[in-house]
């Protein structure tokens, strides 16, 4: 235990003070009142994210260039607690980091395959300058995706994608290969999970396993609703290593008939927690808002373990989703009560909209 | 040595007609350090050389060719000399008809080669993949098979529960016949009704189908028989093939290197231009060079163009830019081949100014000495110089490593010879001067007259630059005459007493007096330094602005480099402890082997762990005593004197080069 304090003593003192800095609900009750995206800016600037949105060029806001400004603020919160955090736990916040790293290589991969040139792929990509380890200058060479996926052998994504490779050639669609990226990040967090000892893995492992489950559903939900998929192709996407869904719960959501025996196949918490769900784009919102309970349920726990970071990087990762949400409905001229029924703000006990 | 080359700064003037025979002799004569015009006040009013784009693209082209060419056959790389004119306009026309010819010879033969190489690849990895198929599996039933369907491929070992999940609700046999790397062989059969979703589970599982040969026909072992002959039959092709190439290549091996060389000097002379002025019809080229190449590069130069060249020289003295330090001249090293690739190490600490005494023989010298001493042993040194020598002979990017490593050998052995040992074993030869086992307290002493050495010729060093650099008020401080003076001092009572064992009161009485004036002066030099240099007034100096912190920061400095003399002294014993740890380390490698030689095959064991022991010792050891030899160059010898900021001189083939990749 004095070891644990010794070892966390500054980096919960660092995550505590991290988290007083995310947006109040307040904070959001103004940015849901805002008209355009420049208002957003605009309050934005008076805020933790003032830093990373002074870097954007003066006027009308790009809306990609204002997402991944916002994102800069997530990717420097990862910088300090990577250097706060004891180096083996920090394997753990490495892996959920490399989920961004895996969005990069799949924009790089679509680029790719469009046919863009590296200038307009680079634009995409989230600045994750040195927290990165892919060959971007490499890959942003390549015009063909075979020898892509070759340069990226000291990485965890060459097996799976070269594994991937002949469903690609036989598809002809990126679909195989973006599909394999998402599988392997997620599963090599539960790998790196399994590495940490004691009490940082045990601590974790709830959230890590809730976590799966979250993108299992929303995978589900996902490949059923918007890409038409069949069960018995759905269940080779979802990951096993969930708290509560197992590969043969999965099989069983797959293969349900509709949304009803959907709902009623899961299991509890989760079936309390979805059941106002009406659509099937509605079960990410609704699971979100169960998860961020959870998250901030660790603030009141043991302090001194890997999970404190983990949630508050979480915690940080939904407001900054919930920001871009934001700014792309005002984007699109969207109502407001639309875009809230599609996200989940990172606010216990709801903001006075 | 002691001083980096004496160099000029020359401005040529050349007709545009010239320009290219003018570039290529500058090419031949390498040693130029170029000035983009482009950055001085000509650049600026906008008077700068444009290059032949489209050129330089047809150069670039030609480059990639020949490098395809090479690496088909296998050609190594090897550094060329060039004694020819490259002149690119002409030489565009020479390379290409050769290259072409050279291409077309050989093309069939290596287009084959590859197609042999890509098939035999296909049926070796075919081969491997259905090298788990039961023998006796009769694959023409298989295939004549009517309501039943079947496949056989790999998937992904982790995605095997999810596979078998998904193919729950329909009638299926799933065979895991083996594994391959990370994904599993397997074999699945289903029902034809219930194809289309096989079809969909296998392709979300991420399945590689294995194809099996149509006309296939009798059991899985006569198929692999069939393969098996066809893979030897390839490989009797390749290996016909390769012994064609390899005739190609002792062909054409040396015209080829020649070639590239030129295309590459071809593209250099161009690139070069991009650094040219032009104003109207004349080129404007400034650079630095050696001044003893001076009068040959005029005769050349002259020659080339038919006397119509315009060449001035100006020493760096009469350059006002250089005076007021607005711009550097460059380094050029002029070092012995031996000591030359310790300019590597030397200038990873820095590039020393013009004037500066040229560290690189002192750091050479004393890095030899040092690793000499921490890793004597004559096998040992035998083993690098060895292992240098074949760095030397096959990799001649790394041609310099090879040298120091070679060198490292030499002093390695030598010293081997002076303690008597070899490979660890002290009882072979007789040591020279001494076992550093048995005489540590002496050991210690002789590497702290070394440290006492390498400090003092440090500060000598720093001595040097001082006057050189006309840092006179550095003279006066703790690091430069009055601090040295101090030290030696310091160094002489010390060395009375290891001698003798006493001190007389009347040598500490004249130490005291000397060490008190010589402090004085410290802490007062700047004060000294500006009534006696600058022949201020006494009245002004006292009464200048800041007077006292200075004085203070003097003390202050006083005592820190005081206590900086002896640490960096003391810091040397390094050199005795390493050399111990590399003697106990064999302790530890024998004992190792004793113990194992009780074992059962005990003879072998010992030899074994000798050899694995002696092995990790020069690994090991070798490491750590490189990087402790570079630290005390670094942070107790060159800390002394070195004050760096120069800048490197680009010998015009390299300053093209790194241009290249610039853009």
């Amino acid at each position: 235990m004095i070891a644990r304090v010794l070892k966390y003593s500054f980096a919960q003192a660092k995550t505590r003070a991290l988290k007083g800095r995310l947006l109040s609900a307040e904070d959001w009750h103004f940015l849901l009142r805002c008209k355009n995206p420049e208002d957003v800016l605009k309050y934005l600037s008076g805020t933790d994210y003032a830093a990373a949105l002074s870097h954007l060029p003066k006027g009308k806001p790009d809306a990609k260039v204002l997402s991944l400004a916002l994102y800069d603020e997530l990717f420097r919160d990862y910088a300090k607690l990577l250097k706060a955090v004891p180096k083996k736990s920090s394997s753990l916040l490495k892996a959920l980091l490399s989920r961004y790293e895996a969005e990069n290589l799949k924009t790089i991969l679509r680029g790719i395959w469009e046919g863009k040139s590296p200038s307009e792929i680079r634009f995409y990509l989230y600045h994750l300058g040195s927290l990165s380890r892919l060959p971007v200058a490499g890959l942003l060479r390549v015009q063909k995706i075979p020898p892509a996926i070759e340069l990226l052998k000291s990485t965890i994504f060459y097996s799976p994608l070269v594994h991937a490779l002949p469903q690609f050639k036989a598809q002809g669609k990126l679909f195989p290969l973006e599909v394999a990226i998402d599988i392997t990040v997620l599963g090599h967090i539960v790998e790196v999970l399994k590495s940490l000892g004691g009490h940082d893995r045990k601590g974790t492992e709830v959230l890590i396993g809730e976590l799966i489950d979250s993108e299992n559903l929303c995978w589900l939900a996902r490949f059923r609703h918007s890409y038409g998929l069949s069960p018995e192709e759905i269940i080779n996407y979802v990951l096993p290593g969930g708290k509560r869904l197992g590969i043969r719960d999965l099989g069983t959501l797959a293969r349900s008939r509709d949304l009803t025996s959907f709902l009623e196949a899961l299991p509890q918490p989760y079936r309390v927690a979805l059941r106002q769900a009406k659509d099937w784009p509605e079960i990410q919102p609704l699971f979100q808002r169960w998860f961020l309970v959870q998250l901030y349920e660790v603030f009141r726990k043991d302090p001194f373990q890997i999970r404190l970071q983990l949630s508050y990087l979480l915690l940080r990762e939904i407001e900054v989703k919930a920001l871009d949400g934001l700014v792309s409905a005002l984007n699109l001229g969207e109502p407001i009560e639309e875009f809230l029924e599609f996200i989940s703000l990172p606010v216990i006990g709801g903001v006075r909209v | 040595m002691f001083k980096p080359e004496r160099l000029v700064r020359i401005t040529i003037q050349v007709p545009a007609q010239f320009i290219s025979v003018a570039t290529a002799t500058l090419a031949r004569f390498k040693l130029l350090h170029l000035v983009r015009i482009g950055e001085t006040h000509l650049g600026h009013l906008g008077y700068v050389a444009e290059t032949d784009g489209d050129l330089l693209e047809e150069f670039e082209g030609l480059f990639k060719g020949i490098k395809v060419l090479l690496e088909a056959l296998e050609i190594r790389p090897e550094p060329v000399a060039l004694s020819e004119l490259i002149i690119p306009e002409k030489e565009i026309f020479k390379t290409r008809e050769r290259l072409g010819e050279v291409t077309q010879e050989v093309e069939s033969v290596m287009n084959d080669l590859r197609i042999t190489r890509e098939k035999l690849l296909e049926k070796e990895t075919l081969r491997d993949k259905l090298d788990f198929l039961p023998p006796d599996l009769d694959l023409s039933r298989l295939l004549s098979c009517q309501f039943v369907n079947w496949m056989i491929g790999l998937v992904p070992a982790r995605g095997l529960e999810k596979l078998q999940e998904s193919l729950l609700e329909v009638h299926r046999a799933f065979i895991h016949i083996g594994t391959l790397g990370q994904r599993a062989v397997i074999l699945v059969f289903g029902l034809r009704g219930d194809w289309p979703i096989f079809e969909r589970a296998l392709r979300g599982a991420f399945f590689e189908k294995i194809e099996i040969p149509t006309q296939v026909s009798g059991t899985a072992a006569e198929m692999m028989e069939n393969l098996r002959s066809e893979i030897a039959e390839l490989g009797e092709k390749k290996k016909e093939l390769s012994r064609q190439s390899e005739i190609f290549q002792k062909k054409f091996g040396a015209e080829l290197l020649i070639l590239k060389e030129k295309i590459i000097q071809s593209r250099n002379i161009l690139s070069a231009r991009r650094h040219f002025g032009k104003i109207d019809k004349s080129y404007l080229i400034s650079g630095w060079i050696p001044e003893r190449l001076f009068e040959a590069l005029k005769e050349e130069l002259t020659k080339a163009t038919q006397g119509q060249v315009v060449i001035e020289k100006v020493d760096p003295d009469d350059l006002r830019e250089v005076r007021e330090g607005i711009i550097r001249i460059p380094i050029l090293f002029n070092n012995p081949m031996l000591i030359s690739p310790f300019e590597r190490l030397s200038g990873l600490y820095g590039t020393p100014r013009y004037k500066e005494v040229e560290p690189t023989i002192f750091f050479a010298l004393s890095f030899l000495l040092m690793f000499g001493m921490m890793f004597g042993d004559v096998g040992h040194g035998a083993v690098l110089f060895f292992l240098g020598h074949l760095i030397f002979r096959r990799f001649y990017k790394y041609v310099d490593y090879g040298i120091i490593l070679m060198e490292c050998g030499i002093v390695s052995a030598l010293f081997g010879f002076l303690y008597g040992s070899i490979f660890g074993l002290e009882d072979v030869i007789p040591a020279v001067w001494f076992r550093p086992m048995d005489n540590i307290s002496y050991f210690i002493k002789v590497v702290l007259a070394l440290g006492v050495a390498m400090v003092s010729l440090g500060v000598v060093l720093n001595l040097i630059n001082a006057l050189r650099l006309r840092e006179y008020e550095g003279l006066l401080s703790t690091t430069g005459l009055a601090g040295g003076l101090f030290y030696w001092a310091l160094v002489g009572l010390g060395v009375k007493y290891l001698i003798t064992g006493k001190l007389v009161p009347a040598e500490l009485t004249v130490f005291g007096w000397v060490a008190a004036v010589l402090m004085t002066i410290i802490i007062l030099h700047r004060p000294l330094y500006l009534l006696m240099v600058k022949k201020e007034r006494i009245g002004e100096v006292v009464k200048k602005e800041g007077f006292f912190t200075e004085i203070v920061e003097s003390i202050v400095e006083l005592f820190d480099g005081l206590i900086r003399y002896v640490a960096n002294t003391i810091s040397f014993i390094r050199v005795a402890a390493f050399a111990l740890a590399h003697a106990a380390l064999f302790i530890a490698v024998f004992s190792i082997a004793d113990l194992v030689a009780h074992e059962k095959g005990g003879g072998v064991l010992y030899w074994l762990a000798l050899a694995v022991g002696n092995v990790v010792i020069i690994l090991l050891e070798g490491l750590v005593v490189s990087i402790q030899a570079v630290r005390l160059e670094y942070y107790e010898f060159f800390s002394k004197f070195f004050r760096g900021g120069g800048e490197k001189f680009r010998s015009f083939d390299r300053e093209i080069g790194s241009e290249e990749r610039r853009l």
